[in-house]
């Protein structure tokens, strides 16, 4: 035995050069993560307009107080809801459609399906907003075009102009931008449940469709569960695509409790300076994201399967 | 230590020292050489930007003590400088909008900039001071900076707001520029009847779009009465007056009747490219505008700018019109103040800031260089002849409340989800509701 792989009790005992190898994943992760995220709640308990910090002013839980009153607070959460639900029922209803008609080997031109699902989630959120601000622009935007050409006159719309339809723009956007990602997630699940399990089901009688309820879906429920976490935090969390599709607008309807923060704290396009209040907001969403993760983990908890 | 161990860690340590040591280390610099750290608000590709990099580069070649070492910083300029404010590695000087100017001068982040403006200017003819458009100049003093009331600001373009129109359609049609706002009304029936094209183009931009609506309270009510009012914190500021209510009627009238349909749907620059390709006659707009359009508009598109008009028979400013300026600004930690100076000097000389004309269409903040083709009409209001600050100086002294109340709530009426009524009473609701709740906080 060597001296790295000494025990005590009869577990092996870490050696020291473990320690060597972990110390520069350890420093990143305390210096870029665990104190930026200490830090913030410290600043979230101060006014503070993001200069010099010897200038802020302790409030104690003032800017929690007022985040939980502000009516532009309580609209933007709503609006993070309908992304993480609204884009989540659609997003894994389609993933799982394109997941298993792309794993089945008969589909043909799986490979160029595939291709073409992923291709915009390696496209920057930016840039992806871009694209769809000149698609859904009211007069010469390609949707509207399209939709006059096929004599849908009245289906052509201001898609940015409401609420409403501003947040189903963003809905589809999104789920458009990502729906690949879950769907590789979803074909690795599926692709790997045992074939025998399909050919002995069909045996047993059981046809296409009780295939997919009875098979497919229970033995992808891990798979799906962690997409569904991923999900949501990325849902809660979601910025760029917005900011970069409606800022906020119009009339401040459609910002997510990031972009909210944003302006908040991050001025762009005013000159509001709160960096206190807007780190509280970012708190409140961390605690958030932190409790929804929590329960849909305990809620997902039983026994793994194991084929 | 075995010797596995040693070996690793001289790898890592290796790699740590080589990571350290950055490309721009690395330049060699003639010792006699300073670096000045620049940071301005363009984003490279803007048209005017590889031009000022010309700029720089003649700068060196004039002054080859100094070297200009650019840091483009793009639409979130501001949240960048902070960053290297705070980090106590500021740029030796950067440009932004005068509003952000202010803010930095209350925060003491900048440093007051009076004694150099009293000194002599890059070309050697007049006191610095003196060369700026005395109506831009005055928006760089800050009478509540945290070093006192001073100049805090070097402006570097000038800017003045008004109704840009498309000309050649203007005179082709023989359409007069409208003196007051029922002409202007019925210039774009006409427009719109005879043409069959919107009279006026937008983005669905609220601080945009909130200009008109300023205008008219102003043109109604006089100048002050818009800030006073959104800075009251206490009484009946918009329910008891009720120019507020008229303002606020016309405000609707004109986007509902005669803006482009669907521009609540237009992102920022989709409505204002539109324009600048026949798609509408007019777009309210600040004299930035044909620098932003400078390779977006049609090639045989002439623009040009006329003021907001007054209102028959109201008794507030019929002339006034909002400036502003993009200039530059010295961080208190800069290391290099002197010779940022010296190189603010060059740019705001003469013979740069009329390059800035040539290449960008950017209005001048000094006297002596003719102003862009359209736009020579603004020269009173340079001057400071009834000017004020965008926005009446809310954007500087109660941006939030202009993102929380005002806004949203223009947005609505602009949009017919509010009646003229229902506007001015919500606007004194929500008003109220932001300042009682500024008033839990100490």
């Amino acid at each position: 035995m060597s001296s790295a792989e000494s025990t005590r009790g009869g577990r092996r005992r870490p050696s020291g050069i473990i320690w060597i190898f972990l110390a520069p994943a350890v420093l990143f992760y305390g210096v870029f993560l665990l104190y930026p995220t200490f830090n913030a709640f410290r600043i979230s308990l101060y006014r503070w307009s993001g200069f010099g910090f010897e200038n802020s002013t302790f409030v104690g839980l003032d800017n929690f107080k007022e985040a939980l009153r502000d009516q532009w607070v309580h609209m933007a959460f709503s609006n993070n809801l309908i992304i993480m639900i609204g884009g989540g029922v659609l997003l894994f209803a389609l993933a799982l459609f394109f997941a298993v008609a792309l794993s089945n080997p008969r589909t043909r031109g799986r490979t160029f399906f595939k291709t073409s699902i992923f291709l915009p989630h390696i496209i920057n959120p930016i840039g992806v907003a871009l694209l769809w601000i000149f698609i859904l622009q009211p007069r010469f935007g390609m949707l509207n075009i399209f939709l006059r050409s096929a004599g849908l006159e009245e289906l052509a719309q201001v898609w940015l102009g409401s609420r409403g339809l501003a947040m189903a723009a963003i809905v589809f956007m999104v789920v458009w931008y990502v729906i690949g990602f879950y769907m590789v997630l979803l074909i690795a699940g599926v692709e790997g449940i045992p074939p025998d399990l399909y050919a002995a089901a069909r045996i047993d009688g059981a046809g296409e469709w009780q295939v997919f309820w009875r098979v497919t879906l229970p033995l992808l429920r891990d798979v799906l569960v962690i997409g569904m976490i991923y999900w949501m935090i990325s849902a809660l969390k979601i910025f760029g695509e917005v900011w970069a599709l409606t800022k906020g607008q119009p009339a401040n309807s459609t910002h997510t409790i990031a972009t909210y923060m944003m302006q908040q704290a991050l001025p762009a396009q005013s000159t509001v300076f709160r960096m206190g209040y807007g780190t509280a907001i970012a708190v409140l969403l961390f605690v958030v994201v932190f409790c929804v993760s929590l329960l849909f983990f305990r809620l997902s908890r039983r026994e793994a399967i194991e084929y | 230590m075995s010797q596995t161990i040693k070996t690793i860690l001289s790898v890592l340590a290796s790699a740590i020292l080589l990571s350290c040591g950055s490309a721009e280390q690395s330049q060699v610099l003639d010792p006699n050489v300073t670096q000045l750290d620049i940071f301005h608000f363009y984003s490279e590709g803007v048209a005017i930007q590889p031009h000022l990099v010309e700029q720089g580069k003649r700068f060196e070649r004039e002054n080859p003590q100094y070297a200009i070492k650019w840091t483009w910083g793009g639409s979130e300029s501001m949240q960048k400088i902070r960053a290297r404010i705070n980090a106590g590695n500021p740029p030796d000087a950067a440009l932004t909008a005068d509003s952000d100017l202010t803010i930095l001068a209350r925060e003491n982040v900048i440093l007051p900039l009076d004694q150099y403006l009293a000194g002599k200017n890059y070309e050697g003819d007049a006191a610095w001071r003196e060369t700026f458009w005395p109506g831009v100049l005055q928006n760089s003093f800050v009478e509540d900076g945290a070093r006192g009331a001073h100049y805090y600001g070097i402006p570097w373009s000038s800017h003045v707001s008004g109704i840009y129109y498309n000309k050649g359609l203007f005179e082709k049609n023989g359409y007069q520029i409208p003196a007051t706002w029922d002409e202007l009304f019925a210039l774009c029936e006409e427009i719109q009847s005879g043409l069959e094209i919107p009279c006026f183009a937008a983005d669905n931009f609220n601080a945009y779009n909130a200009r008109p609506h300023f205008y008219l309270i102003t043109r109604l009510l006089g100048n002050d009465v818009l800030y006073d009012a959104a800075m009251a914190r206490e009484g009946t500021a918009w329910s008891g007056n009720p120019g507020f209510l008229q303002a606020a009627g016309m405000a609707q009238k004109l986007f509902s009747r005669y803006y482009v349909p669907g521009w609540e749907g237009n992102q920022w620059p989709v409505g204002q490219i539109d324009w600048a390709n026949g798609g509408a006659a007019m777009i309210f707009m600040p004299t930035w505008l044909p620098s932003e359009l400078f390779d977006a508009k049609a090639e045989d598109f002439v623009m040009d700018i006329f003021p907001v008009p007054r209102i028959a028979g109201a008794s507030g400013n019929a002339e006034v019109a909002e400036i502003k300026y993009n200039g530059w600004f010295i961080p208190t930690q800069a290391a290099r103040a002197e010779g940022a100076i010296h190189f603010l000097k060059f740019l705001t000389s003469r013979e740069m800031q009329g390059e800035n004309v040539k290449n960008g269409a950017m209005p001048p903040a000094v006297r002596g260089v003719p102003l862009p083709t359209g736009v020579e009409g603004i020269q009173a209001l340079l001057e400071g002849k009834n000017s004020m600050r965008f926005a009446a100086g809310l954007d500087a002294d109660a941006a939030e409340w202009l993102q929380k109340v005002f806004f949203p709530l223009n947005d609505q009426l602009l949009l017919n989800q509010l009646t003229p009524e229902q506007f001015v009473a919500r606007l004194q609701e929500e008003h109220d509701a932001f300042y009682a709740m500024r008033q839990t906080q100490p």
